[in-house]
Order: C-alpha cells, then structure tokens, then sequence
C-alpha cells in the first residue's frame, strides 16, 4: 500500500477532521439542491484529484458502485406502496429515496477528494494525530501494521490452494477449503502475536508512543470548534 | 453489514455513536498494553478474511465472521472492529463516519452475546481435551448465526427507529440479501472452529473466560 501523492497540501489531520465534519453536516442536510450542489463539488474535487495521480479512476468508480448498492436498495423500496390497486408509486417515498441517494453520494465523493492519497499507515496517524485515546491509537497504527503482513499469507495460501487445483464453487469442498485458509490465518496471527510478546518482553517492554500522534495545541483545537459552530449554525439555516 | 451514510436520523446516530464509544472504552479497559499485538493482529486476520469471497449462484458473497471474532475476543472485539470499520470507511467508502458508530454497534454488539454464549462450548476440559467435533461444529455454526442474524437484528432496528414503516421493505430486501452470507458464515465459521481445535487446541483455550 504505497502512498500516492497527496491530492491537496493540506495535513493529513485536517484532512480527516474534514472529511469527519462534511460527513455531518452533509448528513443532516434536506435541501436536494444543496445536496446535488455538494455532490458536483465532490465529483470535481475527486476527479481534480484523479487527475493528480492521487485518485484512480478505476478505484473511484469502484468506491461509487459500492456506495450506490445501497442506494439501489433504496430505489427499490422506498418509492413504491402496495395499495388496494397493486404496486403504486408514492412521490414521498420518492423524494426520501433521493434525499438519501443524494447524501450517501456527497458524502463519499467529498470523502473521497479529501482522502485521495492517503494510504492506511497516513489515515492511522490522523487519527492518532486527532486526539484518539493512546491506546486506542496504538492499536489502529499495529493493526495496519499486520495488514499487509497477514494479507501477503492470505496470498501465499491462495496461490498454493490454485496450484493444486483448487477453484471456489458453491459446494462443500470450497467451504471446507476456505474455513482451512481462514483457520491458517488466524493460526498465522496467533503464533505471531506470540512471537512479538516474547520479544517484547525480551527487551523489557515499554508502550511506544504513536508516530506523529502529537496533541493539538490549543489554537487548533479553538479554530476546530469554531469551524464546528459555524457550521451548525450554516446547518440550522439551511434546513 | 454496513448500512450507509445519509440513511438514519440524527437522534439514532447520535445514540449509537455514544453506545458504541462506550463499548469502545470499555473494550480498551479490557485490553492490556500487553494484549494489543494480540488484538492487532487478530484484527487484521478477521480483516483480511473478510475480503475472502464464496461463489453463491452468479454472485459471491464476502465473509463476515463478526460472531467468530467475538468467540475469540469478548469486549475487546468493539476497539477492534471500530480500527476496522474507521479503515473501512475512510480507504474504501464502506459505511462511513457519521454512521461509524451504528454499523460498530451492528457487529460489535452480536459478537460480544456470540462470546457470551459460546464460549463455554469451545473451551478444552480442565486436563486440556478439547471439546467434542460436534459440540465446536455447532458453537462456530452459532457463530455465524448470532453474529449475523444480531446484525441483520439491530440493522432494521436502527432503520426502524429512523424511518418508521417508510423502510420496511428495505428491512426485507436488506435481509434477503444476507441470506447467503448468514449461511455461508455459519458453515465456514463451524469448520473453522473445528480445525482450530484440531491443529491449534490453544487459540480456543485462549478464549477470555
């Protein structure tokens, strides 16, 4: 997972922190044309960031078909009532269905332009960076840590189960291949976790702190909760 | 199972995200400096495995294994799961983070009744005999059950108390939907635990008491 080059020169900190916030505020919105204006902006933002090398095309069309997954659940529900005439189209079920379509897709595309280019170890740093309990914190930089370790077993494992023939169907064989594929990953995992306890206790452990997980200092903080009460109040005019 | 971004009311989203950060908290009180590789590592694997896919019909389903990672991790599971859904949801757009906390609570919660309910079934006798095959079959078979069936629970209870009767067709697609993956997880979850005890009897043994 190779860091891509950032989209924009902001930190990666604000970066989350205003993904987080337009996550919010855009979630809370009920005016579709503010919603579908939030979306344009999101679209150009991530496809500027496309255009910078820091967003695939291919990885953004895959992040909108997920998202819209559910919103094709959506369309198929929510406008439609069973009536005593059959199936009838209801327009309030209509216009949630596009409030909620709306969103889902402002959100992930201005999401998405804020993040272009960060790879896992930068997003865990954020956090860290964004006042995440230390522990907490630890956790999610060990996490990302053992991805790429435990996802290079998981390849391995895969290439030999092909090399022997092995091609997943819906049958018993392919469950009882993969509940094996699945057991050897957690095994992996555990002798791992031992390893690492034995060797942290060979050096006399001690919790290191976070990489870049230095507290905000206070202006930051300040300027955070401004930017935050200006925009519920933005919020509480535009509903 | 992650419900998306934009879908359920403030009220609920603000009470889930203060629900799931107290199990988060709790989770951190029950994980030891010492424990986190453990947990780390552990949750990269459940990760990992969850983009394992299974051919169902023209389609295929990915792993959940949120009941199985509960059996293994109690409480601990909801600091786990919230790394992963906050990766999740900022690397590939699944869920999101308005609605971390609701989608945390619609695994975590599953998982730590999966531990509570199962654990005894799994755990070796005291001179270290595991338990009998279709005793574990039936305790990862429960895995995939509880952990699945909870979620897809507390999905349409989260899309009920925002919507009404406005989303109870949605609720019916929803678990329609999951139906394969509600089988598929418990058939692989039961021949998981079942090899587990077999080629390594200690990852059950280390099932928190």
């Amino acid at each position: 997972m190779r860091a891509a080059p950032p989209a924009t020169p902001l930190a990666p900190r604000l970066r989350l922190g205003a993904a987080v916030g337009i996550s919010v505020l855009l979630s809370q919105l009920t005016s579709p044309a503010l919603l579908l204006a939030a979306c344009a902006a999101g679209l150009l933002l991530a496809l500027t960031a496309g255009a910078k090398g820091a967003l695939p095309l291919h990885s953004l069309l895959r992040r909108i078909a997920s998202v819209n997954l559910f919103v094709a659940m959506l369309w198929l529900t929510l406008p439609w009532a069973l009536q005593d005439g059959g199936l009838q189209w209801s327009e309030a079920g209509a216009h949630h269905a596009l409030l909620i379509s709306l969103r889902s897709n402002a959100i992930a595309l201005g999401c998405m332009a804020l993040l272009a280019g960060l790879d896992a170890f930068a997003i865990a740093r954020a956090a860290a960076g964004l006042g995440l309990p230390p522990r907490l914190a630890r956790l999610l930089v060990l996490t990302v840590r053992y991805l790429g370790v435990l996802d290079d077993t998981r390849r391995r494992l895969d290439i030999a189960m092909r090399a022997r023939g092995f091609h997943p169907g819906a049958d018993r064989r392919t469950v009882a291949v993969l509940a094996q594929q699945l057991a050897l990953i957690l095994i992996h995992a555990m002798l791992r976790a031992e390893r690492v306890d034995l060797a942290l206790r060979a050096r006399g452990f001690a919790a290191a702190p976070v990489p870049s997980a230095r507290p905000l200092r206070p202006w930051r903080w300040a300027a955070g909760t401004a930017v935050l009460c200006l925009g519920s109040s933005l919020l509480w005019l535009l509903r | 199972m992650h419900l998306a971004e934009g879908v359920l009311s403030a009220p609920v989203l603000a009470g889930a995200a203060a629900l799931a950060a107290a199990g988060v908290a709790f989770g951190l009180r029950r994980l030891g400096e010492a424990q986190l590789p453990m947990a780390a590592l552990l949750g990269a694997a459940f990760f990992v495995a969850s983009t394992i896919h299974v051919p169902v019909g023209v389609g295929s389903v990915h792993l959940i294994l949120n009941g199985l990672a509960g059996l293994m991790l109690g409480w601990t599971v909801f600091p786990v799961f919230f790394v992963a859904l906050l990766l999740q949801a900022a690397l590939f757009s699944f869920g999101g983070f308005t609605v971390l906390g609701a989608n945390l609570l619609i695994m975590a919660l599953p998982a730590v009744a999966a531990h509570y309910l199962l654990r005894r079934l799994v755990r070796p006798a005291a001179d270290g005999t595991p338990p009998p095959r279709q005793r574990l079959l039936v305790a990862g078979a429960a895995c995939g059950i509880v952990g699945i069936g909870g979620a897809a629970a507390l999905a349409s209870l989260a899309l009920v108390l925002s919507g009404g009767h406005l989303f109870t067709e949605l609720i019916g697609l929803l678990v329609l939907a999951h139906l394969p993956v509600f089988v598929v997880d418990a058939l692989i979850s039961a021949a998981t635990v079942a090899l587990l005890a077999r080629i390594l009897p200690a990852a059950l043994a280390a099932v928190r008491a």
